[in-house]
Parts: C-alpha cells; sequence; structure tokens
C-alpha cells in the first residue's frame, strides 16, 4: 500500500510541476487547467485511497494497493517529459516541504498524497519566491539599458513579431552593429536575461526587442525595463483573447506602446490600428498592401513593386513565401527609407536573407514540398498559410492539432478556420482526439478525408504513406499546440 | 591498439561525418580496438561507444555518456570530422591539447585544405595547374562588384561535399545563386565554368596512391545529391592510359608536399583537354576514401605507423627564468 501510495503520489507531483510548467507559471491559466485534471483523473484514486486506508480487509487494502499502482503507471506512459529547470525542482521541494510540514502529524507517511487540497498556498508561495528572485535580475537588466545610447526598436503584434524582428536585425546589419533578442524571448525575465548577457550594450547602434503581450499590463511592464524609440506594430488580431477578455483590451494594449516613441512604423492593412488615435508627437510610418505610405503592388510569387505615397520606387525580389513576408519586407523597407539609407543594398542583401526555422518555411524534397509553420499558433497566419495551400497544383494535405485559446470568439473564428480548410485542403491529418473534436466532426460533414493520430510522428508517418506515389504533394504543417490542451487524450 | 575516432563536429557536414565514422569503424572492426569520440552540434563532446548508426539516425541522444579520454588510454585518434570546426584543424588541435596522436592532417596543412581560396593562391604560386579563382566577399556581393566569368560556378570558401555550389549561366540566376551561396558563408569563390570537364578523385598516403575515380555526372555539378544517395561510377587505373595516371599521382604528390600534409587525403582533379587541374583538396575525405583503395587496411596500417612514430615534444624546464631571477 504505502509503496504505491508512494509511487503515485510522486508521479502526481511530477504531473502538476509538468502542467505548471506548460503553463508558463501562470496561476490562472494553471488553476483552470487543474480543475479539469482533478475531475477527471484525481478523484477515483483517492476515494480508492480512503476505502484502502481505513479498511481493515487484507484483501481490499490490496486490490487498491493494484489500483494505485497501475494508476501511477498509466501516468507513467502518457506524460511528456519533464524539463528539470531550477524553477521547477524548486517548485517540487517546495511541495514536498508544505506538505510534509502540514501534513505528517495527521497522515504520516501519506501525506504527500494530499498535496492537491493545499496546492493554492504552494502556488501563492512559489509565485511570491519567484518575484523576489527575479526582480533583482530585472532591476539589473534595467539599470543597464539606462546608459544605453543608441535606438531601440521594439516590436509588437499579434502574430509575425518573430519574423519582423529577424528581418530587422537582417536588414539593419547590412549597414549598423546591431543585436536583437534570441528566439521569441519576449517576456520581462526573457528580455532582461538578453540584457544582462551582453557586455556592452553600447557597442551596438541598435538593439531590437520583441514585445510579447499576452495579459492586460504586460507591456507597460516591458516598458519600465526599456523605452523604445521606434516601436513597430504588425498587426492586430484576436489572439490571447482568453486571457484579454475582450478585442478592445486587445487593441489598447498593443497600442499603448506608441505613447512615448519617436517613430511609429504602423500596418494599416489592420483597420484597429489605423483607427487607433496615435498622440501628436510620435511621428509616423505606415505601410500596407492596401492602404499606408508605403505600398506593395504586383505582387507575384517573389516580387513587388515598393509605392511610396503612390509613387514607384523600385522593384523588389524576395525568396519568401506567402503575403506575410511582403508586410515584413515593407516595415523594414519603411524604416530604412526613412533613415535613408541606401536601397540598391538592401535589395541585394534580401536575397541572401533566411527564413525563421518553423514559419512557413518550405523545404523541398525530391517529389514532395513540406510547408512547416509549426510555431504560429494564431489565426491569421494559419489562414494565411491555407491559402498557400490552396494554390499548390498536386495534392494538398493539413497535419494540425487545430486552435487553441480563441476565447469568446471561439465559434465565429472556428466556422471560419473550418470553411477555409475545407476549401484549401484535400486531406487532413489531425493530432489528438481532445481538442480537434469539433473540427473533425465538421469536416466529416463536408465529407472530407479526415484521419486523427495521437502524435506528430504518427502524423507524419501516416502523411508520407498517403503520399507514397503521388508527385508534387505539398504537407501543411501548421501549430504546435502545448501538451496543456491535450489533457485528455490517449 | 587502441585507435579513437572523431567524428560529429558543428558543420554543414555533422551527418556524412557519422557515415563516415561508422563506415570506418565497420571496415577496420577486427584490426583495432575502437573508441568513438562524438562532437555534438552544440560543441560538446562525448563517448559514443554504445551509439550505433541508427541510434544517431532516430535521435537515441540519451545512450551518450560523457567522455573519458583518459580511462582509454587511446594511441591514437583517426580524425572524421569533415567541414568546419573540425576538419580545418580543431580536430587536431583538440588531440594535440589532450596529447593525443592524430592520424590525419596536421593544422596548417588542415587550415589550407578547408580554405578554398588560400590553397589557390597558395598552391598556384608554387606551380601547380589550379583553376582561375577569385573571392567574392559579401561587401562585394552588396556593392555590386563585377563578376569576371559567365557562365561561373560559385562555392562557398569553406564548404565540402559540394554543399551549397550554384552553376550559374545568366546574370538572372548568377543574382539567385548569390542568395543561396551566402546563406552558408559570408565568404564564396568564383571560377569560369566550363562544360566538357572531366572530374577525377585520387587519395593518396604517404606512400600509395588509390584507384583514380572518375566522377559520374548528372547535373552540371557534382551534387551532393549525387554524392550520397545516387550511387556513381569508378573507373580504375587500367582505363586510363599509363601515363596519365603517373601524371596525376606526380602533381597529387607535389600538392601533398606542398601543404605539408600526412595521412590519406583526396585530391579532386579537372581534366581539360588534356590538362590536369587541381580543384580542391579534402583533408579529411567522405569514408576516408576507402572505396578507392584495393587494400584499404594496408595503406590504412601505413599510415597509422608513420603516425605512431611522431613524438610528441618535451619543452625545457624553466631553468632560464630561474637562473637569471628576472625579477630582480
Amino acid at each position: 500500500m504505502l509503496v504505491s501510495v508512494i509511487l503515485y503520489a510522486f508521479l502526481k507531483l511530477y504531473l502538476i510541476t509538468n502542467i505548471y510548467q506548460q503553463a508558463h507559471y501562470q496561476l490562472k491559466m494553471y488553476l483552470k487547467h487543474f480543475i479539469i485534471n482533478f475531475v477527471f483523473y484525481d478523484l477515483f484514486p483517492l476515494i480508492v485511497f480512503v476505502v484502502g486506508y481505513y479498511q481493515d480487509l487484507l484483501i481490499v487494502k490490496i486490490i487498491c494497493s493494484i489500483y494505485l499502482f497501475l494508476f501511477s503507471l498509466f501516468y507513467l506512459i502518457c506524460r511528456i517529459r519533464l524539463k528539470f529547470t531550477k524553477r521547477c525542482i524548486r517548485f517540487c521541494i517546495l511541495a514536498i516541504l508544505y506538505c510534509s510540514v502540514v501534513f505528517i502529524p495527521y497522515v504520516g507517511p501519506y501525506f504527500l498524497l494530499l498535496l492537491e487540497f493545499s496546492i493554492i498556498p504552494i502556488l501563492l508561495l512559489e509565485q511570491m519566491i519567484s518575484y523576489f528572485m527575479n526582480k533583482p535580475y530585472i532591476r539589473r537588466a534595467t539599470l543597464k539599458m539606462k546608459d544605453y545610447h543608441g535606438t531601440i526598436i521594439a516590436i509588437t503584434g499579434s502574430f509575425g513579431k518573430t519574423s519582423v524582428k529577424n528581418l530587422f536585425l537582417q536588414s539593419l546589419s547590412l549597414y549598423y552593429t546591431v543585436a536583437a533578442t534570441e528566439k521569441s524571448y519576449n517576456t520581462e525575465l526573457g528580455i532582461s536575461k538578453f540584457i544582462n548577457q551582453i557586455p556592452d550594450l553600447n557597442l551596438y547602434d541598435y538593439l531590437i526587442f520583441e514585445f510579447g503581450a499576452s495579459h492586460k499590463k504586460d507591456i507597460s511592464k516591458l516598458k519600465r525595463i526599456v523605452t523604445p524609440d521606434v516601436v513597430v506594430v504588425t498587426g492586430i488580431g484576436l489572439m490571447h483573447v482568453e486571457t484579454f477578455g475582450s478585442l478592445d483590451d486587445i487593441i489598447q494594449e498593443k497600442m499603448s506602446i506608441v505613447t512615448g516613441a519617436q517613430l511609429a512604423i504602423l500596418n494599416y492593412d489592420c483597420d484597429y490600428i489605423k483607427n487607433y488615435p496615435i498622440p501628436k508627437d510620435v511621428k509616423v510610418l505606415s505601410y500596407g498592401l492596401g492602404s499606408g505610405e508605403f505600398q506593395a503592388k504586383n505582387v507575384s510569387d517573389h516580387s513587388f513593386d515598393l509605392y511610396q505615397n503612390d509613387t514607384n520606387k523600385m522593384t523588389l525580389n524576395h525568396p519568401f513565401v506567402g503575403k506575410h513576408p511582403v508586410l515584413n519586407i515593407l516595415s523594414i523597407l519603411s524604416y530604412l527609407s526613412y533613415l535613408n539609407c541606401d536601397l540598391e543594398r538592401f535589395k541585394r542583401g534580401v536575397m541572401t536573407f533566411q527564413m525563421v526555422e518553423h514559419r512557413l518555411q518550405l523545404k523541398e524534397f525530391a517529389h514532395r514540398k513540406v510547408l512547416d509553420d509549426s510555431f504560429n499558433s494564431n489565426y491569421q497566419g494559419f489562414i494565411e498559410a491555407l491559402n498557400i495551400l490552396k494554390n499548390n497544383q498536386g495534392k494538398r494535405v493539413l497535419l494540425t492539432p487545430g486552435m487553441v485559446e480563441l476565447g469568446r470568439y471561439k465559434k465565429e473564428l472556428f466556422n471560419g478556420l473550418s470553411s477555409y480548410i475545407v476549401a484549401s485542403a484535400d486531406i487532413v491529418i489531425l493530432i489528438g482526439y481532445h481538442q480537434t473534436r469539433v473540427l473533425y466532426q465538421v469536416l466529416k460533414e463536408f465529407q472530407k478525408e479526415v484521419y486523427l493520430v495521437r502524435n506528430f510522428m504518427e502524423g507524419y508517418a501516416l502523411y508520407l504513406e498517403i503520399v507514397k506515389k503521388e508527385k508534387d504533394s505539398l504537407l501543411l504543417i501548421e501549430n504546435d499546440v502545448p501538451d496543456l490542451y491535450r489533457v485528455g487524450l490517449i | 591498439m587502441k585507435l579513437g575516432i572523431l567524428f560529429g563536429g558543428r558543420s554543414y557536414e555533422h551527418e556524412i561525418s557519422i557515415i563516415t565514422a561508422f563506415q570506418l569503424k565497420k571496415r577496420l572492426k577486427d584490426c583495432y580496438e575502437w573508441h568513438m569520440i562524438y562532437i555534438s552540434l552544440d560543441g560538446n563532446a562525448y563517448d559514443a561507444d554504445q551509439m550505433e548508426i541508427n541510434d544517431f539516425k532516430l535521435e537515441r541522444m540519451k545512450k551518450l555518456k560523457k567522455l573519458k579520454l583518459n580511462k582509454w588510454n587511446l594511441d591514437a585518434v583517426v580524425g572524421a570530422m569533415h567541414g568546419e570546426n573540425g576538419e580545418d584543424g580543431l580536430a587536431y588541435d583538440f588531440c594535440r591539447l589532450n596529447h593525443l596522436k592524430y592520424l590525419g592532417c596536421e593544422g596548417l596543412a588542415s587550415s589550407l585544405g578547408m580554405d578554398k581560396y588560400r590553397s589557390y593562391l597558395y598552391l598556384n604560386a608554387n606551380g601547380i595547374p589550379m583553376l582561375d579563382t577569385m573571392i567574392y566577399t559579401y561587401e562585394d556581393y552588396l556593392n555590386h562588384k563585377d563578376v569576371k566569368w559567365l557562365p561561373c560556378i560559385l562555392k562557398p570558401i569553406y564548404g565540402g561535399s559540394s554543399i551549397g555550389i550554384v552553376v550559374a549561366e545568366t546574370q538572372e540566376e548568377l543574382d539567385k545563386g548569390f542568395g543561396e551561396v551566402f546563406k552558408y558563408s559570408k565568404e564564396i569563390i568564383i571560377q569560369p565554368f566550363m562544360k566538357d570537364i572531366e572530374e577525377y578523385n585520387l587519395a593518396l598516403n604517404e606512400n600509395s596512391y588509390s584507384n583514380l575515380e572518375r566522377i559520374n555526372k548528372k547535373d552540371h555539378i557534382f551534387s551532393f545529391d549525387n554524392k550520397y544517395t545516387d550511387s556513381f561510377k569508378m573507373m580504375h587505373q587500367s582505363m586510363l592510359d599509363n601515363e596519365l595516371y603517373e601524371q596525376f599521382c606526380e602533381t597529387a604528390r607535389s600538392v601533398y608536399q606542398l601543404i605539408g600534409a600526412s595521412g590519406i587525403i583526396r585530391i579532386d582533379f579537372f581534366l581539360v583537354d588534356g590538362v590536369i587541374y587541381v580543384n580542391e583538396i579534402n583533408t579529411t575525405p567522405g569514408a576516408l576514401s576507402m572505396y578507392l583503395f584495393p587494400e584499404f587496411e594496408k595503406v590504412f596500417s601505413e599510415s597509422l605507423a608513420k603516425c605512431l612514430m611522431k613524438k610528441e615534444k618535451v619543452y625545457p624546464n624553466r631553468h632560464f627564468l630561474l637562473k637569471n631571477n628576472i625579477n630582480k
């Protein structure tokens, strides 16, 4: 009994830590998933334990132990591996300590089993500790930024931040020395980490930051560390509605970045941005496919004409696919023209630029092509990728775990998305049973070829099986949903 | 005898290096006791004794263990690293720092073999016939510097295994090709492209020469796909008249001596209208060119013997400092 209970309890702790990590250590998000988890998985084992603990019959005890043991094994199989960071080890130790202090007098060695009932104080304690541990780290970064004399560029928006950042970095590097945050470091801690690891900030003419905002006041928190001179807003969409509340809140939050800056580079294709009242002391450079000061016309596969205030400036070739890269290039072009840089140099340079991994990255093999967009997780990006898929000549295959975090607009967006998928894919492979259930039914109604698989590798193997003899097939890998949302699979 | 194989490394040819290492181990399994030293893509060294080539394919990296160079007591290490951060001399330096004997080229020879432009300058100045080569940096590209020849062939300066090589016949193809090549390296070389060109490979070590290999060209160039996915034909020594073969050997030997190579290297030649040109030097050829040698085991042991004969230098103690008491 004791052995199986301890095994169960430790695996439970492992699982809780895992989910907490996947929820990016945010209380609200975690608690929501915790409740679902609790009802689905934990209630019954607990009852079993209580029965086993208070019954004197040996047989019952043994049966209960075996049940708990098997249940722990089930956990062991179905979970992905935990990444052992300092924070999650801290969390585990804290949980064990707390439980042992509070529960040992009552239940002795079974203390860890009651972990779930004290989860809220433990989490609060953990949040407090990490807040105080991170504070000096962030302070150091803030002080360091105060001594910086160059230009600070901040990029925000609901989508395409990392691509634009990457493009700004590569383009400005043609003229100046530039540093930019790595990968998608766009939180307070990520940005502080980046600042702290640079030995001397003043070596760089430009620093480029990516500002992520998934909650209210995220931007103002970041602005306390970094006060940007130039801001880029790539577009606003229905990302993270779940955590924001409403669209208005998102617009207010993202556009709050503009106040205090000298120059704002704005995507005027997005009406939310266009109609936002910009403070008068901020100079605006606007770009877009349909409106704005800088426009792209005659957009074809790998080239477009650049128009500034309706006068043709140049024709530009680029190696990227899709519509979004054009917008991204426009944003950097508007800034380069503002700086009076030699655009010919950019024109040559852009051909050698490299795409961000897993963001609309086209990989060509002998008889098939793969469009890897797995880092994307927003609606607009999804539609954009589907558009590319639609224009393919051969078989069109979509591999996706669907969309999450759509919040209150879930229904409208979902309907739009499914109709797009119906129009542009021949074969759809859905990953995970739980969150794709509705999409599956919709696609079945339209008599599409739909497959359900458990994980990515299985899906990819299935795809290879399907297109064995086909030529010119295109596979779109879209959206990589964190494991958190797959609670209930297998 | 205990031998180590050093493979992997931070380069575009990481995977090819893994293939080389396992081919070598398979071929010479019975002759020596092998230990595998794997350098991962992020630059860490591991003990890969338990790994099979399939483990790398399936990314079962858990089997990698902490490296224990000292425990093994290796007699020598064979270099199987291709490309940057290895073939350019880093593999040799790794062994030198660990007081190990290295079967393969030493620092300068490795670096020269790696750098296509500097090796051209050096060999051409010393009377080795080579195709015209110009260097073209990223800055040149941005400033629209003219290319002397068209059609031409673009190569990354450090590349090996034909990765990133582009042939351009028109100006348009050239501009597109630049975009491709500059992804691999910020410096590239440009050579005039000739259509009726024959490519030959010859491997050699301190004493012996291999068979001559003639490359069967599918495309214009001997591309990466050609080399590692399709089979290619080999032309044996007998199929060429002896005089030409001797000429190849002679040129190869003088290159070998000029760069001060050691161990097995492979030299790629062009043959244009009966004239031999040296194309490039591979100081760590793929699979150590074992398929070219009729008796690879013998050649390998020859080089190994030469390598083991080298003695580590012993440096004098600091008597000088003590005697003269500089601090006073």
